[in-house]
């Protein structure tokens, strides 16, 4: 746990010729350390050989990939991502050879394929004919005598079901019988019968239904038992000759599957990194490559760097001083247990190489405001508890909230102890004696000590502001500016005054809090004089003095107004343990309406009202105590504006394609 | 509490359809579009109406009727998914359904296209643009240049049934019209369908609106397949819906029995005595029947502005104004790139200069 955000980060620029470009490529994926920054605008715009190759090498492995990906579908061999074995050899086949090995496997597929995808159409043909003349097996006549009759004249076929009552109506200007046979989905199979003479007209006003007449082959010959069996026996073969084609594919993909699968990762992990080289900055006859690298790690990278060859420079700039370290990437590295506190800070900015990490202080303050406004022992409890399961991850909706789980669980506990404090257990006071007082019998005491307790959050944000400023070296900011010490001064002299007149014992001081103000009043106005003269820049009041002087006290306003109401807001948090205790009690007034005794119904009142202060008044306390540290906390110290650690690894490049 | 949640739902939509009715052209402004003496001044003015925002340099210097239709019809997706986004859950199968009529005309050009072996680079323009709707993959139906596997592109999507059934027709009549009128009565069906699966203030007035579509198109279709394809009383009846109240087997068999169509339409909606003035048993042509029906319905829209806003009443109705104003805009392109004189188009203008309007 430290309050410093990051490991010293060395820029690297990497000069190699472009024969090397796979190489070096490899080399820095595979490190895992190496950030690289985007440099591809210094390219010189004159398109080597090199580079065609690279241009022609990436088409080669998307159609490559391709190719491998329809062989993979074909074989009903599903690619997942994680299957991608980081640690897979890096060397191999030439994409010459692995082109050769896939053209056998590619003909054979290509050649069972044709086989297999002409046998479904021919199985739902032969089935459908069995869907239609199943209706007619029990008679023992021939088929063609049902269809061609002297008098009658017959269609059978199917029709969209939705539209057979249109067709009935159509057909009522003529004796008809129209009968369904079978129905799947809103496909019917129907016998349409009419008088021979009206041949043309059933004819056309069938079509005009959508009445496909089926036709069925003249080998189909016999009573419909007949080619009942016949169509069986053909759908037997077809079934068993798709089987055997099943097998046959089974088999290749048992002989080809895994080497296919290998060859494919290959590819992709090839193109990925040929991706990468789009960063690169093309020079006339090299590649440039700027990126940063942890200290630790820059001498074992340049070594592996140069151990490709003579012509690779590894070059490490001499830093020039702080203003460097500040354009690093940060990596925040903190423990599990941590990351839901980081990520609440991140979520503000992420902080600059050269300030101070609040991962730590929110870790302290955001439990003990969230438990000050949500003080209650069983509600605390329930959250801490939701806290662990989310940690847990054992529920996998909620699996992306992992991280948050040990804030759920350090407010819980931090809502429990204020419970006790209040006295108050699952909305109700009578259980518990409070430690300290029932927030809404001392409305008046609770909230005094929140704007003291925020007067102190307040300073401790100044002081950590004068950290920041000197460890930016920013020495005229840290005294005269109003976050700096002359603030913190300015605030206390004011907080002096106040309190004077409550506090008899301060009231000799009452002249002390006037000078001090006073001081730290023209401290603050020279500020921006004092840090131009410190910084040595000129002209040290800039746009003239009356401007300067207008300016300071309008900065100097805003320093007062700013320290006014960030201190009144803390009060929020008393208001807020109020307004907890306030709603606590309207649920137990409705349910002692609701069970004067007790009973069963008392207590359901009291469990839906639990649940909804745990979740809306929870999720408002959660709200408020964020806006206290971004606004109040935060803003007084923390700049952010850092840009974080994300080196480039094999998993990195696959995931996204591209390099964040 | 879902009557809560839909009536804030319903306020949501409202607000976007209350926004969206002032961009409607006024009667004044089409009139002025349709003064233009050309194309490129109607383009020009075009521009400083809401639809100058669709139109780029290109079509404005040097506009070509059929990239300016395009552009303007890019505001009819982008209101459908506006709506969509904001209409109550029950409500937006039917918007996204309605929006569909313009991916079953794709559909259906793109097939056209196959078959007449147009290039893309025209057949393009003359598809519905889609917008940010998900839509089939057109080019893609193109470029197989077959219209067995672009009818197989679309098996698993709603078009896929009606043309495996179509398909043997088309085969032996080698003709897209079987495929294209089933495309056509399974997508109205299927509109109705989903009209009648609406909550009850909804469907009286989806009823009543979409109803008026169904019924002209029954109408509309009944007349051409007799005076133009000469088609029997029976085949009318299977080429045509009768599903709206007003327009059914019997009607469409007084059609199919050479009645008139103006008498018929005049018996069903006397209102639109003015819009079809003559005498009884005085032939009209059925494009001038359907815009006096066209006319009728965009009646019948503007009046939902002042009903129930807690229904979907004024998102449909504005949807369907907006389509109607579009058509018009698209006629009169049209017409000026044609040099057609005022008299040749107007009458067939649902927003013309003659006709009943009535500004909200």
């Amino acid at each position: 746990m430290s309050f410093s955000p990051a490991k010293r980060m060395r820029r690297v620029e990497i000069e190699f010729p472009a024969e090397l470009v796979e190489e070096v490529t490899r080399t820095l994926v595979y490190s895992g350390v190496f950030q690289i920054e985007d440099s591809s605008a210094f390219s010189m715009n004159r398109p080597g050989k090199a580079l065609a190759n690279a241009s022609e090498q990436t088409a080669r492995l998307n159609r490559l990939e391709a190719e491998l990906s329809a062989l993979l579908g074909q074989l009903d061999l599903n690619i997942s991502a994680s299957e991608l074995d980081l640690n897979a050899e890096r060397e191999g086949q030439s994409l010459e050879a692995l082109e050769a090995t896939l053209k056998p496997i590619a003909e054979q597929l290509l050649a069972l394929q044709t086989q297999v995808e002409v046998l479904p159409p021919l199985l739902e043909q032969s089935e459908n004919y069995l869907k239609i003349i199943a209706p007619f097996t029990d008679l023992e006549v021939e088929f063609s005598a049902i269809r061609n009759r002297r008098y009658l004249y017959s269609i059978l076929g199917s029709m969209p079901a939705d539209r057979i009552p249109r067709f009935k109506e159509s057909l009522s200007s003529i004796p008809f019988a129209l009968m369904e046979l079978t129905r799947e989905d809103n496909l019917s199979t129907v016998l349409l019968l009419g008088p021979k003479s009206q041949q043309d007209f059933l004819n056309y006003t069938a079509r005009s239904a959508y009445l496909n007449e089926v036709d069925l082959p003249d080998e189909m010959g016999g009573t419909p038992a007949q080619v009942t069996a016949d169509l069986r026996r053909q759908i037997a073969e077809l079934e068993e000759q798709s089987a055997h084609l099943a097998k046959q594919k089974k088999a290749l993909a048992e002989q080809y599957g895994a080497q296919l699968k290998q060859i494919f990762f290959r590819v992709r992990k090839e193109r990925l990194l040929l991706n990468v080289t789009s960063h690169y900055a093309r020079l006339k006859k090299d590649f440039l490559v700027v990126g940063w690298v942890p200290d630790k790690d820059a001498s074992r990278l340049a070594g592996d760097l140069m151990a490709l060859g003579s012509e690779v420079i590894v070059d490490f700039p001499a830093e020039e001083g702080e203003e460097d370290q500040h354009k690093a990437p940060v990596l925040m590295k903190h423990s599990r247990f941590l990351q839901g506190f980081e990520k609440l800070v991140t979520t503000y900015s992420i902080p600059d190489n050269r300030e101070l990490d609040p991962t730590v202080l929110i870790l302290i303050t955001f439990p003990l405001l969230f438990g000050a406004m949500f003080g209650d022992v069983g509600q605390g409890l329930v959250m801490a508890l939701a806290g662990l399961v989310l940690m847990s991850g054992k529920i996998k909706k909620l699996g992306k909230l992992a991280k948050l789980g040990p804030v759920a669980v350090f407010s819980g506990i931090s809502a429990m102890i204020f419970g006790f404090l209040y006295g108050s257990v699952f909305a109700m006071e009578d259980i518990l004696e409070p430690i300290w007082v029932r927030p809404i019998e001392k409305i008046m005491n609770l909230l005094l000590v929140t704007f003291g307790a925020g007067a102190v959050l307040l300073s401790i944000a100044n002081v950590l502001s004068m950290i920041n400023d000197a460890r930016r070296r920013d020495w005229g900011h840290m005294i005269f500016s109003g976050k700096g010490l002359a603030g913190l001064l300015l605030y206390w002299a004011l907080l002096g005054v106040v309190i004077q007149g409550f506090i008899p014992g301060l009231a000799p001081l009452h002249n002390v809090f006037y000078i001090m103000a006073l001081v730290c009043v023209l401290m603050i106005m020279a500020s921006g004089f004092v840090e131009r003269l410190i910084a040595g820049k000129r002209p040290l009041f800039e746009g003239g003095f009356f401007v300067y002087f207008i300016q300071s006290f309008f900065e100097l306003f805003e320093t007062l107004i700013g320290y006014l109401s960030n201190s009144l807001s803390y009060v929020r948090v008393g208001a807020f343990a109020v307004a907890h205790a306030g709603l606590s009690e309207v649920f137990v007034l409705l349910a002692n309406m609701v069970s004067p005794h007790r009973g069963f119904a008392f207590y359901l009142v009291m469990v839906f009202g639990n649940i909804f202060i745990i979740g809306f008044e929870g999720m408002i306390v959660s709200i408020q105590t964020l806006r206290l540290e971004y606004y109040e906390f935060f803003s007084k110290f923390f700049k952010g504006g850092g840009k974080r650690y994300q080196p480039l690894t094999v998993k990195s490049i696959t995931k996204s394609g591209v390099i964040k | 509490m879902a009557s809560i949640l839909a009536v804030s739902a319903y306020g949501r939509l409202n607000v976007r359809v209350r926004a969206s009715i002032g961009d409607l052209l006024s009667t004044a402004s089409m009139a002025t579009l349709s003064a233009s003496p050309d194309l490129a001044s109607l383009a020009q003015s075009l521009n400083t109406t809401v639809y100058g925002s669709y139109l780029h340099q290109q079509e404005l210097s040097n506009p070509q009727a059929r990239t300016l239709s395009y552009a303007l019809q890019k505001r009819i997706p982008e209101k459908y998914w506006l709506f969509m986004q904001n209409a109550p859950d029950q409500s937006t199968k039917l918007i996204d359904l309605l929006f569909r009529y313009y991916e079953k005309d794709n559909l259906k050009t793109v097939l056209r296209g196959i078959r007449e072996g147009a290039d893309w680079s025209v057949l393009s323009y003359m598809l519905n643009p889609m917008g940010n709707f998900s839509a089939l993959n057109f080019e893609q139906m193109y470029a197989s240049h077959s219209i067995e596997d672009a009818s197989r592109q679309v098996r698993n999507s709603l078009y896929g049934a009606s043309l495996r059934v179509a398909a043997p027709r088309c085969r032996h009549e080698n003709s897209l019209f079987p495929a294209e009128a089933l495309l056509d009565l399974d997508y109205w069906k299927l509109v109705w369908e989903q009209v009648k699966a609406l909550p009850s203030s909804d469907r009286v007035v989806a009823e009543k609106l979409i109803g008026l579509i169904i019924e002209r198109n029954d109408l509309v279709w009944a007349s051409r397949y007799k005076f133009l394809h000469n088609f029997s009383e029976a085949q009318i009846i299977n080429y045509t819906l009768g599903l709206a109240p007003r327009v059914g087997t019997d009607v469409i068999r007084r059609i199919a029995g050479g009645a008139y169509l103006r008498d018929i339409v005049l018996e069903l909606y006397p209102s639109l005595a003015s819009d079809l003035p003559g005498k009884a048993g005085e032939a009209e042509t059925p494009t001038q029947v359907e815009t006096a029906l066209l006319r009728l319905f965009q009646r019948s829209c503007r009046q939902e502005f002042a009903g129930n806003p807690f229904s979907l009443g004024p998102a449909l109705a504005y949807l369907f104004l907006l389509e109607m104003e579009v058509r018009d805009l698209i006629l009169l392109i049209e017409a000026k790139s044609m040099g057609l004189t005022k008299d040749r188009y107007e009458a067939y203008l649902i927003c013309a200069p003659g006709a009943k309007q009535e500004r909200n």
